[in-house]
């Protein structure tokens, strides 16, 4: 089997880097005055449907 | 593959595989977990932004603009740059990283109806991100 070359994945390894990535593009929108909070997607299912809870 | 390659795959909350042609996201990472839902909604639609730009980047950048990472890192908004820098990425990584966050941030962006150049970001990197993605708007 030809072998892959190892990716380098996107590295986000703790719960703080991923406040970190929410709080850059929170800072980022507001500053162009734009509403942060994430507004989803239509077709959304209900939240309860992920695998987290 | 190397432990050090295999232990930041294990890490990652995404990847593209190249010659697979395919993204995958670990919405089982630690990371994410006890994020309220609208938070894990995002992330998870960041992560697979932030992945098809990686994708759209490595397949469509050009020498150059490889080597004219560390350039377009110090013209990021700081946070991302910052973010990158930490991550420990190889120089020759930089462009792809930076093209695959802007994309995704262009993406969150255009979901909340906003459109065009972002005020906070550098035209060199818009113009870099519409080349690569064929961003059109």
């Amino acid at each position: 089997m030809e072998r892959l070359t190892p990716p380098k994945g996107y590295t986000v390894t703790t719960k703080q880097d991923v406040e970190e990535i929410i709080a850059i593009e929170a800072e980022l929108l507001r500053s162009e005055g734009v509403d942060p909070r994430w507004p989803g997607f239509p077709e959304d299912r209900k939240p309860e449907d992920h695998q987290q809870k | 593959m190397a432990p050090t390659d295999r232990r930041g795959l294990a890490d990652a909350v995404g990847v593209w595989i190249e010659e697979l042609r395919l993204v995958l996201v670990d919405a089982g990472h630690p990371a994410l977990s006890d994020l309220d839902d609208q938070s894990f909604e995002m992330m998870l639609a960041r992560i697979a932004w932030h992945e098809w730009g990686h994708a759209l980047s490595v397949v469509r950048a050009e020498t150059e603009d490889i080597a004219d990472g560390e350039r377009l890192l110090a013209l990021a908004p700081r946070g991302v740059s910052e973010r990158i820098r930490r991550a420990g990425y190889r120089r020759s990584q930089f462009t792809h990283e930076l093209v695959a966050d802007i994309y995704a941030l262009l993406m969150s962006r255009r979901r909340r109806g906003e459109t065009g150049k972002p005020p906070w970001l550098d035209d060199r990197i818009y113009q870099l991100v519409r080349r690569i993605s064929t961003w059109n708007d």
